[in-house]
């Protein structure tokens, strides 16, 4: 062992300097977050690749290739699926393997707030999503020969989707007792979320009831503001409202989510 | 008030569970005490270390904070303590001086000073030939170090330690105790050890809570439990190897069970009271014996915990 430490010294030297700031604990939970995928990210973005690619040509199989409304449908509809199963899927597992291996015991003596949490398991979520949205759009221009137009909302899109959709991973998370029973309750909502839904085909198709459900889901606007992103528009009305979905999970994840108590 | 930490009949009942896990628990830890929290498999320690933590609810009673009720306002637990918990949830793919870094930064210290003393409480335990490994590949013991270490990064006035020297190779346990006592020193930190390694923890601890099915049967300052307990000493004497004397043979003279240590050290343990007359028999009925060397051993924390088990275990019958 070393010769002895100067604790006195030390603690003078944290009590002299300021409180590092929201906004630096966030960065340094997203950087935890983000050494997972660091070393694993092979498996992690092939994990929200191969589904949707393969969705995505299986459908074309269906569907009249020439016509480019059909075309954004499904490719919108894959990134949608890639979307879904990336983020709202990984935070609900997430939080359910939290509350497995008992990790809120570490979070909840430390002054972050919960919401950061959420925050970083979907930042990490998003970025693994990306390099699989760009292959579908490239597979979409190129082998479908769809007509594209880059537009900044596709960015925007992205980015406000996965936090859109974390309120439902939030709450996925909130009341699976595991990881294991959060995966069950993923893949009953998933399929609702994306095939009951107008994610693949128009709204107008749906009957009336299903189409009044499907307002308050979030992969309704993140479908048709990506349509809108591929011919070079900008949907505001679906951003606007797919802001107001990430507002609300920060209200449910910081009101509602109470980690004291989850092992009970 | 001088309490950091004041628990006032505190209970818990998990919801499946038809018992209680903790029943009526109240124990004070006075501003710079080490507090030993012992008690056997499933006593209710962790419960009790959750609540504390607030992670469990406190369903009935008062768990207070440097004076300030948990339950009202939780944020007084992030603000004093600082803990190792038993599971220790670390994100596998970090470097230990990155996880014990983060949780400096996230108690509000600045990066570059979080990420020196990070670097110095590790190289006051050796562990530069870890730094560049991830956290998975590290071995239980190790991480169970790295732990700690973070569990003391920004020096929380309050610090709860579930089990932290399990799966430790002795020289780091001893550097880890030691660590504990130049704190309490140095600034004042107080302790709330779980640990089951009673006899190096009787090192540092002031005073003793012993739980047992979720209720506390004995708590106080181990010379205390000493005295009220009525422990019995040990007594070892030496003869000389030639004398070839058995156990039985040295039982039945001295009318107590007398056990071997090797060939030529035996012993046997005495009531505090009756030392001095258990001696004076030894010497007459050896009969002309000669005793090589006699020593009166004080029965340690761990003696104490174990008599006191057993009475415990014998009252329920």
């Amino acid at each position: 062992m070393k010769d002895e430490i100067n604790f006195t010294k030390m603690n003078k030297e944290i009590l002299d300097t300021e409180n590092t700031n929201y906004f630096t604990k966030q960065k340094y939970l997203i950087l935890s977050e983000l050494s997972a995928l660091k070393e694993d990210w092979k498996w992690s973005i092939l994990v929200v690749m191969i589904a949707p690619i393969c969705q995505l040509f299986f459908l074309s199989f269906f569907v009249n290739r020439s016509q480019a409304d059909v075309l954004y449908y499904i490719i919108s509809g894959s990134i949608v699926t890639s979307l879904v199963m990336g983020t709202m899927l990984t935070l609900g597992q997430e939080l359910g393997v939290l509350k497995e291996v008992r990790g809120f015991d570490y979070y909840s003596v430390l002054p972050i707030k919960k919401i950061s949490i959420i925050i970083s398991i979907v930042t990490r979520a998003t970025l693994s999503i990306i390099p699989s949205i760009i292959v579908m759009i490239i597979i979409g221009i190129v082998y479908f020969q769809m007509p594209f137009s880059f537009n900044v909302s596709l960015i925007l899109v992205v980015v406000i989707s996965g936090y859109s959709l974390s309120a439902v991973g939030a709450f996925i998370g909130m009341y699976a007792r595991d990881s294991s029973q959060a995966s069950l309750l993923t893949q009953i909502i998933q399929p609702i979320m994306i095939y009951l839904f107008p994610v693949f085909y128009p709204i107008n198709v749906l009957p009336t009831f299903l189409r009044w459900i499907s307002y308050i889901s979030p992969t309704t606007y993140v479908s048709s503001a990506l349509r809108k992103s591929f011919i070079g528009e900008f949907d505001s009305i679906s951003l606007i409202i797919l802001s107001i979905f990430c507002l609300l999970s920060i209200i449910l994840v910081e009101k509602k989510f109470d980690w004291r108590g989850y092992g009970e | 008030m001088n309490d950091i930490l004041s628990v006032e009949a505190v209970c818990y009942k998990y919801k499946n569970n038809e018992v209680e896990a903790n029943h009526n628990i109240s124990f004070r830890i006075n501003k710079g005490e080490i507090v030993g929290l012992f008690g056997p498999n499933g006593a209710g320690k962790t419960t009790l270390v959750r609540q504390i933590c607030g992670t469990l609810r406190v369903q009935k009673g008062i768990i207070q904070v440097n004076n300030k009720n948990i339950s009202i306002q939780p944020k007084i637990i992030s603000e004093v303590i600082s803990s190792l918990n038993q599971t220790m949830y670390m994100h596998r793919f970090l470097k230990p001086v990155e996880y014990i870094t983060h949780t400096g930064i996230y108690r509000g210290m600045k990066p570059e000073i979080a990420k020196k003393q990070a670097l110095q409480l590790m190289e006051y335990f050796d562990l530069k030939n870890i730094s560049n490994n991830l956290l998975m590949n590290l071995s239980g013991g190790e991480r169970r170090v790295v732990g700690f270490l973070a569990s003391i990064i920004g020096f929380r006035p309050f610090v709860v330690l579930d089990e932290p020297t399990n799966d430790i190779d002795p020289e780091k346990r001893a550097c880890i105790w030691k660590m504990i006592n130049h704190l309490k020193n140095s600034l004042g930190m107080s302790f709330l050890l779980v640990t089951h390694n009673i006899t190096e923890a009787e090192e540092v601890v002031d005073r003793v809570v012993v739980l047992n099915h979720g209720n506390i049967i004995v708590q106080g300052k181990p010379q205390e439990l000493l005295k009220t307990n009525e422990i019995n000493k040990k007594i070892v004497f030496t003869l000389p190897y030639y004398e070839n004397i058995k156990c039985e043979t040295l039982s039945n003279l001295m009318n107590l069970k007398v056990k071997n240590i090797d060939s030529e050290r035996f012993y046997f343990y005495s009531h505090n009271l009756n030392v001095e007359d258990n001696i004076k028999l030894l010497y007459s009925n050896l009969n002309g014996i000669k005793i090589k060397d006699i020593q009166i051993i004080e029965p340690s924390l761990q003696d104490i915990y174990i008599q006191i088990m057993k009475e415990k275990i014998n009252n329920e019958g």
